[in-house]
């Protein structure tokens, strides 16, 4: 199998969840700038189980999710999954809301091999049926895409 | 007999969260309701006012596991509304894409959904632990699916080149022959779930319904068909309102369905109770060695259904495959509106039939639309049986535990789609 290569910028989320699509709206911004060659930017969506094959292959994953982190509506935490304690309902796994975590965890049983992963997470404040982010979250999103372009090693000029 | 005072909350391996409640006294039930919390309500309201082009890209958004069946029903009734019609070659490529989700979607719900509760774990986490080379499996046949859903669509999850009047890019030759070698070399892996499926015990049970499904003489119908159903009706699917009744129930933010009779079943047994005759042939052998012989008034029986559906889904897959190859791949400029008013798409996606209804206006823009969803038109079927099993479980005196679980699996077997879905991470920082 080939080495692991390059870095995945991965947003996901239900665009029509209000800030619980946070993730894909930072990657549809991303998708405007010109990224170095190696960094592939994905819109995962609400991709569930398919998200283990999004991250197949690479060296490096910054995942973009909506995150309830007990904060104030509109924080922004970047963080890597092994210094967190996610509280996830015991065996509370369904299709659709498959969270990041427990596919982290299937992968991890499954003795796949996992790229280095950080996390921004963004606290919501409204996650009802909208494609609007609330003014908390939309006032975030520079400070946003600048947290994932320090992570990828880009400097805007 | 035992008073049963159930309250189940957060019915776990379905989307979103359903609460079971079921309280009887001397055996007699006094109350029973499947409480839905949320349901794709506001999509009217988002594609109110959006010009034609626009539409299915944010309906493909409503479901992560059915986007293409939502795209597939959202471009059929835009284009039946605007007098499109697509090309031969984009109704292969449509079919295609729309087999591969029938085949992903069953496929998780069989394995990560269904095959927990026969092993006796409580989701496909232990599963894992325990029985990786199942998982694996799983992981494997649904790569496949997904491959060929971003092969077609453009994208592994919501489709982005699904258009109307045809597709914004086509496959190549070289990939299609890459996906008909992968679903060949996936025949044993099917086989290993059939032989799997076999093993597992399904509840003997039997409630007959209203069944209802799309129906084709061409085919085992999921793109494209008439609206028909077992108690003899069958009609176009512009005419589905006349006979397909959405309600108001006090206890659910979910509509019931219903038709001649108040409940009514669609999805995969519904499918193929109406369909079993025009199964391929290695379905249709598949379904005899699960034991599922048509029609079938067993609800739990739908998880085999659906895996009959699966090897369907690859045997016609590996066709339309040829065929485009024979055709030769064309590019071809999107098929135009010739008129705008009202149109209907009717879809069966993985979990049952699926309609989209769209009036335009003189400068192609939504001004009405409304959408109803299979699970949707499950709910009070779901209760229903729910009615009709409890007094028998009371009756063999089962304990409450396994009553409960038994009512969770009845559930999960209509592989219901109960939110689109809140998933956010929940997350406590250790200091």
């Amino acid at each position: 199998m080939a080495e692991p290569t390059g870095i995945l910028i991965l947003g996901v989320g239900n665009l029509l969840r209000k800030d619980e699509g946070v993730g894909v709206q930072v990657v549809q911004r991303l998708q405007k700038l010109r990224l170095p060659r190696g960094v592939q930017v994905v819109d995962g969506g609400t991709a569930g189980v398919g998200l283990l094959d999004l991250l197949e292959g690479y060296e490096r994953v910054v995942i973009i999710d909506a995150a309830d982190m007990g904060l104030e509506p509109g924080s922004v935490v970047k963080f890597r999954p092994e210094a967190t304690m996610f509280k996830t309902p015991d065996f509370r796994l369904s299709l659709h809301s498959i969270d990041v975590n427990s596919v982290l965890e299937l992968a991890r049983l499954l003795s796949k091999s996992l790229p280095e992963i950080a996390i921004i997470g963004v606290q919501p404040k409204d996650t009802g049926w909208g494609t609007d982010l609330s003014i908390e979250v939309l006032a975030e999103m520079h400070h946003i895409v600048d947290l994932v372009l320090e992570e990828i090693g880009y400097c805007r000029t | 007999m035992k008073d049963l005072h159930l309250d189940i909350h957060y019915v776990t391996r379905v989307e979103g969260h359903a609460n079971i409640v079921v309280n009887t006294k001397d055996g007699t039930i006094e109350d029973l309701r499947l409480e839905i919390i949320e349901a794709p309500r506001f999509f009217e309201g988002f594609i109110r006012g959006k010009h034609y082009y626009d539409v299915a890209q944010i309906a493909c958004r409503i479901c992560g596991i059915c986007a293409v069946g939502h795209t597939t029903a959202s471009l059929r009734a835009t284009e039946d509304a605007l007098g499109i019609t697509p090309s031969e070659q984009t109704v292969l490529l449509r079919r295609l894409i729309v087999d591969a989700e029938t085949f992903q979607s069953h496929i998780l719900h069989d394995y990560f959904l269904v095959a927990p509760d026969f092993f006796g774990v409580g989701s496909v986490i232990p599963l894992a632990s325990s029985h990786p080379a199942v998982v694996q499996r799983a992981l494997r046949l649904k790569k496949l699916a997904n491959d060929i859903c971003a092969v077609i669509g453009g994208r592994p999850v919501h489709p982005i080149s699904m258009v109307p009047g045809g597709f914004t890019r086509i496959p190549t030759a070289d990939e299609l022959k890459g996906l008909k070698k992968r679903l060949q070399e996936a025949i044993p892996d099917l086989e290993a779930t059939v032989a799997l499926f076999k093993t597992l015990p399904i509840p003997a049970f039997e409630n007959p319904t209203e069944y209802i499904a799309l129906k084709s003489e061409a085919e085992y119908a999921f793109y494209d068909g008439d609206i028909a159903s077992s108690e003899g009706w069958r009609i176009k699917p512009q005419q589905y309102r006349d006979h397909i009744k959405e309600r108001i129930v006090q206890h659910s933010t979910c509509k019931h369905v219903g038709a001649v009779r108040p409940s009514i079943m669609v999805g995969a047994l519904a499918r193929f109770n109406h369909n079993y005759k025009q199964l391929h042939p290695m379905a249709a052998a598949a379904a005899r060695e699960l034991g599922l012989t048509g029609p079938s008034t067993n609800p739990f029986m739908i998880s085999v259904a659906q895996l009959v559906e699966v090897v369907h889904a690859v045997e016609n897959s590996l066709m339309l495959i040829d065929e485009l190859l024979r055709r030769g791949l064309k590019e071809e400029p999107l098929a135009k509106p010739t008129k705008y008013g009202r149109g209907v798409g009717a879809v069966e996606v993985p979990r049952g039939l699926l309609i989209h209804d769209y009036a335009y206006d003189e400068q192609f823009r939504v001004k009405e639309c409304n959408l109803i969803i299979p699970t949707t038109m499950n709910m009070a079927n779901i209760e229903n049986d729910m009615r009709v099993l409890v007094p028998k479980l009371l009756a063999a005196a089962k304990p409450e535990q396994e009553i409960a679980l038994t009512l969770e699996m009845l559930t999960r077997a209509y592989d219901p789609c109960i939110s689109c879905s809140v998933h956010m991470l929940n997350v406590r920082f250790v200091k």
